[in-house]
């Protein structure tokens, strides 16, 4: 029963602060970023497995981890509400090249970040040239060429 | 909507399920979130979520000396009890009540006690004392979340009171 309650608590911990924290786009990850989210892995690690280091904690925490994961997932499909709360929306940062400062402040996404996806994505050159950009719920910043 | 529903698609073209309200909802909570962490931080340099800072522990003085003990610790985290007893030479004696046995594992204690005698109150720990103050350290570890409660006693004094509130 401890392992089940560790791993859910770690995992609802983890949601809640990962989503407050408000880090939306892994292409902004610094190295130093990369070598923070090693540090939290590492703290929660043992937090998750206490002082037990049998083979059975660590299945049944996999398991448990995995379980939350995939109820989640079906509970975020059929009510919108809990979707939005946990993953929330794709906010357009850029409409019909125009700049939403507003958007950009608050998600906390510079003029550079966007270009260097265009850039890397799309292969364009100048701001005139997007259409849209969109902070993705989930995955980053995509970008939409002017025709 | 369902997620499996198609979004609508916008004048501009874009087909796309933005809510900028919630989005809007959203930010402003981020931001006070933010706020809280910070004062988590403070809070926890202060000592209020255990292992070690200025609110972690507290000293209780007693007929015949004082005890230093965590006013909040952590489940299954290794703490300490220091124990100062006043100058008195001879045997001396400090006794901790049941629920401090069933709240803590004793890990260690220095100096190592002569003796220890299960009585109807908990346990009694004597030491072999020089004359002068000495004090005895005690290594322990939470074994449930929650509050403990507990006595200690000192030599024959009065036993006193306390709580600890272990976190999970």
């Amino acid at each position: 029963m401890d392992s089940v309650l560790r791993g859910a608590a770690i995992y609802v911990v983890l949601l809640v602060i990962l989503r407050l924290s408000g880090r939306r786009t892994t292409a902004q990850m610094t190295p130093f970023d990369l070598v923070l989210l090693l540090i939290v892995a590492e703290t929660t690690q043992q937090a998750l497995l206490g002082d037990d280091f049998s083979i059975t904690n660590a299945v049944i925490l996999i398991i448990t981890l995995f379980s939350i994961d995939i109820v989640l997932s079906y509970v975020k499909q059929w009510s919108p509400r809990t979707g939005l709360l946990i993953d929330g929306t794709p906010t357009v940062l850029i409409h019909n090249g125009q700049p939403d400062v507003r958007a950009l402040a608050r998600a906390r996404v510079s003029i550079e970040d966007v270009l260097a996806t265009a850039r890397e994505q799309q292969g364009l050159e100048r701001l005139d040239q997007i259409k849209f950009a969109i902070l993705e719920a989930g995955s980053g910043i995509s970008v939409v060429p002017k025709a | 909507m369902r997620r499996l529903d198609e979004p609508t698609i916008r004048p501009d073209g874009l087909q796309i399920n933005e809510n900028r309200a919630h989005q809007e909802k959203l930010w402003t909570i981020e931001r006070v979130a933010w706020g809280a962490f910070i004062a988590i931080t403070l809070a926890a340099a202060l000592g209020t979520t255990g292992s070690g800072g200025l609110f972690a522990h507290r000293l209780a003085q007693m007929e015949s000396g004082a005890v230093d003990l965590p006013r909040i610790t952590r489940w299954q985290a290794s703490d300490d009890m220091t124990v100062h007893f006043a100058a008195a030479g001879g045997e001396r004696s400090l006794t901790l009540s049941t629920g401090f046995g069933q709240s803590f594992q004793l890990e260690a204690i220095q100096p190592r006690p002569e003796s220890a005698q299960g009585i109807p109150e908990g346990q009694r720990l004597i030491f072999a004392a020089a004359d002068g103050p000495f004090q005895v350290v005690i290594h322990l570890r939470a074994q449930s979340p929650g509050l403990a409660r507990y006595s200690v006693r000192i030599d024959g004094g009065a036993p006193q009171d306390f709580t600890t509130f272990v976190l999970p």
